[in-house]
């Protein structure tokens, strides 16, 4: 469904993908791990045009992104995107934010969607707080409006960046749950993760990314128990022993 | 004492005819500022540059021509090009260009003010730069803006005195002319300056009450 086919990205000189060949098939779970620098939140924005790439093509399926063109809005309505820091819109509520994909850029009806959105909120378990602010939320609540919010455009996948990464140690696992859940339903998901733990559970495969290039890849188990590379090996000794 | 009370009754009528004025040409400035001001700000922050260059060199040369020698030129130059203005409609036009040179900078500041994760999220869900200014960034601009905007609006208001140099009768206008004719200088600027400040006061104390009602809607 979603092809990266030799993609190469630079901010300046300074070479962030060199090269990403891989595919994700439809309702697969994929976990990007890998340290900091390695490419892939890059690699992620990409998907959906808010990075361009150089070199290579990006293909959801059969449609080229491409960052500079007209046709990139519609990609973005068929690919969902979770943000690190949630993003949620400060000045609507959270019904509003689940809303205002599907009314303001979709033109569907607004019944029909306030609908849609009071059940996908209760369903990440936010029956009570529609009418609150995102400032009256905790970071996992919001975070869980912003998962509400990405699937409010029906989308035929959801990029996840680091979603629990800003959160309090304690609101991880409400989001992890909810993430869970989508990855029954046969959710197709692109996750950059430090969540070694989800990773293993979850994906159904995981590419380990280092230096702008998979260094690994394959079904989730295999890579996180017995890694054959050094540098994952090592990578996966640091986060899983910080001490 | 008493005199004070007694000629202050016998001037206000006039001088109220000069807050009229007064506030009609800061309202009508006002408007076409506020709207001139949003329209360099988006071509600013367009990153179009035949759009955002035009807008940057007129902000600029506006900005450094004193507000009196624009008045000037626009009432008195104007006529030798053909357009023929009242003196209301020059000095609203003329306050109104200056003030839209600071809304701009203003607005342009607020836009870019807002956090680039709002951007990422409105292009996230499709949005098209039109419907993201319209639905996401102007609304969390205007947040940022009130305050400096509330005291553009104050500063606007007082320099509408300033269009008294064109003939226009608003207040300053109707003080000096009646100080002129009754010789009561102290009696007839203390109620000048008590009026201004009559319009201002309330203008900050309704602003700061707007700013608490957007806070408290989020």
């Amino acid at each position: 469904m979603i092809a990266f086919d030799n993609v190469h990205k630079s901010f300046g000189r300074h070479e962030v993908l060199r090269g990403i060949d891989a595919e994700i098939a439809k309702g697969q779970v994929v976990c990007l791990i890998g340290p900091s620098g390695s490419g892939k939140s890059t690699l992620l924005r990409c998907v959906n045009g808010l990075e361009d790439y150089q070199r290579g093509r990006i293909s959801i399926d059969g449609v080229v992104v491409d960052a500079a063109s007209p046709d990139l809005h519609s990609i973005c309505t068929r690919v969902s995107m979770v943000f690190q820091k949630f993003n949620l819109f400060p000045h609507r509520t959270a019904l509003e934010n689940v809303m205002e994909g599907p009314v303001y850029v979709l033109k569907e009806d607004r019944q029909e969607v306030r609908e849609r959105a009071m059940a996908l909120l209760n369903r990440v378990g936010l029956a009570e707080k529609t009418n609150s602010y995102p400032s009256s939320l905790s970071g996992g609540q919001q975070q869980r409006v912003a998962i509400a919010r990405a699937l409010a455009m029906r989308p035929q996948a959801i990029l996840f960046d680091e979603p629990t990464s800003a959160l309090d140690p304690e609101m991880v696992g409400e989001v992890l749950q909810v993430m869970r859940v989508l990855a029954d339903e046969d959710m197709t998901m692109l996750v950059v993760t430090h969540e070694i733990q989800f990773a293993r559970e979850v994906s159904d495969r995981v590419l380990f990314l280092d230096g702008g290039r998979i260094v690994e890849q394959g079904p989730a188990g295999e890579i996180l128990r017995d890694p054959k590379h050094d540098r994952t090996r090592d990578f996966l000794r640091r986060v899983t022993h910080p001490m | 004492m008493s005199t004070f009370v007694t000629n202050a009754t016998e001037y206000l009528p006039i001088l109220l005819r000069g807050v009229w004025l007064t506030v009609l040409t800061t309202t009508l400035a006002l408007c076409l500022a506020t709207a001139l001001g949003l329209v360099w700000a988006i071509m600013r922050t367009s990153g179009i540059s035949s759009l955002s260059v035009p807008a940057r060199f007129l902000v600029e040369f506006l900005r450094g021509i004193p507000l009196l020698v624009v008045l000037f030129y626009i009432y008195f130059v104007a006529p030798d090009i053909g357009i023929n203005l009242t003196a209301l409609q020059a000095g609203v036009l003329g306050l109104g260009l200056a003030h839209s040179c600071y809304l701009g900078e203003t607005f342009r500041a607020g836009i870019e003010a807002v956090d680039k994760g709002q951007i990422e999220a409105a292009k996230s869900i499709g949005m098209r730069r039109p419907l993201m200014m319209r639905r996401v960034v102007l609304p969390q601009a205007l947040r940022i803006v009130l305050p400096p905007y509330a005291n553009n609006m104050v500063m606007l208001l007082k320099d509408s005195s300033l269009v008294s140099v064109i003939s226009v009768q608003e207040l300053t206008m109707q003080g000096k002319m009646l100080a002129s004719s009754t010789f009561d200088n102290m009696t007839v600027f203390t109620l000048v300056a008590a009026l201004y400040l009559c319009l201002t006061i309330p203008l900050n104390f309704l602003m700061r009450r707007v700013e608490i009602h957007m806070e408290q809607a989020g």
